[in-house]
């Protein structure tokens, strides 16, 4: 009776142990950051982690109509078209309340370009979204040459850069103005921002997302119109920053106007 | 190594180098030809000298295609029978548009912490995109260049020999760096009387002038000073009045308007007319400005202050600025156009 009993508590030792020890060999993401982290997994199996994709959306408007180059808007009751509209992006953070994530990518945000890719971040809840217009200290007197054609700080064409006073230039607009009221953008006109104390940091606290899958879009609107707030584009034509310097502080006190959450 | 044999083995390397097509050049690091005591100049690690650089960025600065439509090259105003300057008053550039400011030397570039008359532009690589791009100079663009001179194939050959990498803006800014660097004039008679003791090398009077130059009572080294006869300050010479505000355009600082980049004074006898704007047409003018004490603007540096001198002295100080002329570089075959 004795011999009996050992016979048939081996082999339930033996799957016991078996099953234990499948148990702790179950492998997968073990990164809590990566979406495909795997709670269950006793292995770390890096290749299966993955981490969500962050694009910025960002839709360029002029007040209710679509971005179109070329053609006339009314903004601030004056005709106005765009010939050249873009500015860099610099100091992307994205985070929740007690932590952002900086990511160190630069953008060249061009007003008829939506989908802008700025790298892996963790997954989680993101309730805020930091970005500064401008380029950062860290990279605005490199030497262009330096960077591959396709980067963003490249040489670009128009230029984003100035040479004899070295450094980037953050925002650049150009186009028309309708100057003599006959309802026709024919003067241009010509806006270069640029220079460290022009580079303005911006926070959004009300982003409220989750990024746990493989894209995470963010829709940011870039309202070009409200750039002229407080401007008379008809007498304001030119600033290349320094020789203008007023103009050049009224339209980087316009980018929190302009640039939304959507 | 004696005096005749240094001079045999420039000389031979001056004539190899300036017979043979660029891309044949044996690749060998750059050998200074400097006077005793002198240190060469400052290199970045990402382009060190050598023979191949050297000749792709002559190549390039002589190359009228870095302008829009091809019609003037770096050489256009940096000419070297004129000091590598120009004797028109302010730069010009395609379709005959005109610049604001007189054409600088590019002798002793290499010496120079920071470029452009205000100093804003780092290093000379980065410099040159600025010509480049200026709407009133070559009127291009660098991204616009580079879809051109990728299109190049000798200089896709060329590049890869001498930076290992295809041609781009790093190379051509590098390469028009390197050829820029050896612009450095070392055989003046004032180099031969000074750095190699030749007393004969300076006439009588081109002595007087050096000692004024470096009295007490004009005080001109403290500007004009070292290998470079510049210490790079920014300075207002005392000019009547000043449309361009010089470093001012940078600081936004009213006490910085008419202050310019001391320049160099090698080769200064050939790269009339002076000053930031052309306004003076001859060296004896300049001497008398200064004698003068200058015309009395507000930002007027101090030590332009009025200096009795009379008219020998006068003469003397202009000849011993003549003295600083380099016909050994001007002339070396190294530096001229490429026919």
């Amino acid at each position: 009776m004795k011999s009996v009993r050992i016979l048939w508590i081996l082999p339930a030792l033996l799957a016991m142990t078996s099953l234990f020890t499948t148990g702790c060999n179950q492998t997968g993401c073990m990164d809590p950051d990566a979406y495909t982290f795997d709670p269950k997994a006793s292995e770390s199996d890096e290749t299966q982690c993955e981490y969500p994709h962050f694009h910025l959306m960002i839709n360029s408007v002029v007040g209710s109509q679509p971005f179109a180059f070329n053609q006339t808007f009314q903004i601030n009751g004056v005709a106005t078209s765009f010939t050249t509209a873009q500015f860099y992006l610099s100091g992307i953070e994205i985070g929740d309340d007690e932590a952002t994530e900086p990511l160190g990518t630069y953008l060249l945000v061009k007003a008829n370009q939506t989908t802008y890719e700025v790298g892996d971040i963790k997954a989680g809840h993101k309730h805020m979204l930091k970005l500064a217009v401008g380029v950062d200290s860290a990279s605005n007197f490199l030497d262009p040459t330096t960077y591959a054609a396709d980067h963003p700080l490249a040489p670009k064409a128009p230029s984003m850069h100035w040479s004899w006073n070295s450094g980037y230039i953050f925002l650049r607009m150009e186009g028309n103005v309708d100057t003599d009221g006959d309802g026709t953008p024919e003067t241009p006109f010509e806006y270069h921002v640029g220079g460290l104390p022009q580079y303005t940091s911006l926070s959004f606290d009300g982003l409220h997302a989750d990024a746990e899958a493989a894209e995470f879009d963010v829709e940011v609107k870039m309202d070009w119109a409200r750039m002229f707030d407080g401007i008379d584009q008809r007498t304001s034509l030119v600033t290349h920053t320094m020789d203008n310097m007023p103009l050049a502080r009224s339209l980087v006190a316009n980018y929190t106007k302009a640039i939304t959450l959507e | 190594m004696n005096a005749l044999a240094k001079s045999l083995l420039v000389f031979v390397t001056a004539f190899t180098a300036a017979c043979t097509p660029a891309g044949e050049i044996e690749d060998l690091p750059y050998v200074w030809d400097l006077p005793p005591g002198v240190e060469p100049p400052a290199v970045p690690e990402d382009n060190a000298l050598t023979m191949k650089r050297i000749a792709l960025g002559r190549r390039l600065f002589y190359d009228d295609d870095l302008s829009l439509d091809s019609s003037i090259n770096c050489g256009t105003c940096h000419q070297p029978q004129r000091g590598f300057s120009n004797p028109r008053p302010v730069m010009f550039g395609i379709e005959n548009r005109l610049g604001f400011r007189n054409t600088p030397t590019l002798t002793q570039v290499a010496y120079s912490p920071y470029f452009f008359a205000e100093g804003g532009s780092p290093t000379l690589e980065m410099q040159v995109l600025g010509p480049i791009e200026n709407h009133d100079e070559f009127g291009f663009n660098a991204a616009e260049l580079y879809e051109r001179i990728r299109q190049n194939d000798e200089y896709q050959a060329l590049a890869r020999e001498a930076y290992g990498r295809p041609m781009d803006l790093f190379v051509l800014t590098r390469a028009i760096a390197s050829f820029e660097r050896t612009l450095v004039s070392s055989h003046s008679p004032f180099d031969n009387f000074y750095y190699r003791g030749d007393s004969d090398a300076m006439s009588p009077a081109a002595r007087r002038g050096w000692e004024l130059f470096i009295s007490d009572r004009t005080q001109c080294r403290s500007c004009h000073d070292g290998f470079a006869f510049s210490t790079y300050e920014f300075a207002n010479v005392g000019l009547a009045d000043y449309q361009d505000e010089g470093l001012t355009r940078r600081t936004m600082e009213a006490g910085d308007v008419g202050k310019f980049k001391v320049p160099t004074l090698r080769n200064v006898a050939l790269t009339a007319p002076y000053f930031h704007d052309g306004s003076v047409r001859s060296l004896r003018e300049v001497v008398e400005h200064f004698n003068r004490g200058g015309e009395g603007h507000p930002n007027q540096d101090p030590r332009v202050k009025p200096l009795g001198l009379n008219e020998q002295e006068v003469k003397d100080l202009v000849e011993f600025l003549r003295s600083l002329t380099d016909t050994t570089l001007l002339n070396n075959p190294n530096v001229q156009p490429i026919q």
